[in-house]
């Protein structure tokens, strides 16, 4: 075991607790030259460690030394904690070479909660698409229809004259979108009913006379 | 034999109905009446070669060796519009890309000139194959027939394609 505790030597001084629930006191001349001393000091000063003394004989202070030192505490604390306050600010290293500090400081703070929380924290859907971000997803160039889109605008063109225009005219309108392979483009921008009905006509034309006629 | 059983005995060769119905008898995929684009293009060849021999005024002579002449050239047209749509599509594939590979696209770009040019080449020797077949006049005629049918098949294109339309607007008035 070790030596005894400065609070178990006060404990002993002052009579609380008993020389002898305390073992170690009889064997260590240290702890007992410690106790003694102890006791000794607390005689001086007429504490109640003193048998001496034990009629409790201690004098009174001033009826006024309780104000006065309530209002010197006071002035002490507001004293200090001004004291400390500019001390705690001539503690910190100079403006210029704490403002970089603090600057990386907060770049680290926020780089970190950012990564942190990109992965997690879904992104927001703007209501228009941002301009430079539109620019940078979209191809050098847009795709072009497949051939014979159903949508192309020839074919249209195409359509609206056989509804509008008779055979002669739709010849004569006909003649700067036809060419040669023109056919076999259109034939395939036509749906299966189409198909049939091509094929009807087809045949149809098959079993009369030259509809060009003789040139 | 009459121009015209001859005709009909070459687009029986030829076959320009024969694929959909064979299919149909022998219940492959297509539907019986289904017929797909090559099959109308296939009608479309024996529809013009019907109309040249009243058109040309051609002898039966004249027909017989015009006939696999006006194929070839048919043939020629089609085969170089295929091998074009063909590298114009992988253009536009490339060009859909990011970064487009400019090698590839040089190597397009040539394939696509030695089409035209070899199109050009084949079609102007079919040209001299039937001008051999016909006089001066029939030649002068052959080459407006040529642009009349163009406009033919297109108008019949549009017309089934208003029939088709004018149908299916019938049907969505019947309650």
């Amino acid at each position: 075991m070790g030596h005894l505790t400065p609070a178990l030597l006060v404990d002993l001084a002052e009579g609380i607790k008993a020389e002898h629930s305390v073992p170690h006191l009889a064997r260590c001349d240290a702890c007992r030259r410690a106790l003694a001393e102890l006791r000794a000091t607390m005689a001086d000063v007429g504490g109640p460690g003193n048998p001496e003394n034990d009629d409790g004989d201690v004098p009174e202070p001033s009826p006024l030394f309780w104000d006065h030192l309530s209002s010197r505490v006071r002035e002490a604390v507001v004293e200090q904690d001004a004291h400390g306050r500019a001390r705690w600010f001539e503690a910190w290293p100079r403006p210029l070479v704490a403002l970089p500090v603090l600057t990386a400081a907060a770049a680290a703070a926020v780089l970190a909660v950012v990564t942190l929380h990109k992965p997690t924290v879904p992104n927001p859907i703007p209501a228009t698409p941002l301009p430079v971000l539109q620019s940078a997803l979209l191809p050098s160039l847009p795709p072009l229809e497949p051939l014979g889109a159903p949508d192309d605008p020839a074919l249209a063109l195409m359509s609206d004259y056989g509804t509008s225009l008779g055979w002669d005219d739709l010849r004569e309108e006909m003649a700067g979108v036809s060419h040669a392979g023109g056919i076999d483009e259109a034939v395939i921008t036509l749906s299966t009913e189409e198909r049939q009905e091509l094929q009807r006509l087809l045949e149809e034309e098959m079993t009369q006379p030259s509809a060009l006629g003789a040139s | 034999m009459n121009a015209r059983w001859i005709a009909v005995t070459v687009l029986v060769v030829i076959g320009f109905a024969a694929p959909a119905r064979a299919q149909a008898r022998a219940g492959a995929a297509p539907a019986p009446e289904d017929v797909t684009p090559a099959e109308l293009q296939r009608m479309f060849d024996g529809y013009s070669i019907l109309q040249a021999q009243e058109s040309l005024k051609l002898s039966d002579d004249q027909y017989g060796r015009f006939l696999p002449r006006f194929k070839a050239l048919l043939d020629t047209r089609r085969q170089t519009l295929q091998q074009r749509t063909r590298v114009l599509n992988a253009i536009r594939r490339l060009l859909m890309e990011a970064q487009p590979d400019e090698g590839m696209l040089r190597d397009s770009l040539k394939q696509l000139q030695e089409i035209d040019a070899r199109g050009e080449a084949d079609a102007k020797r079919a040209y001299e194959g039937i001008d051999q077949v016909l006089d001066v006049r029939q030649q002068a005629k052959f080459r407006i027939f040529e642009e009349q049918m163009e406009r033919r098949k297109l108008a019949m294109v549009t017309e089934a394609r208003a029939r088709q339309a004018n149908r299916l607007n019938r049907q969505q008035q019947k309650p």
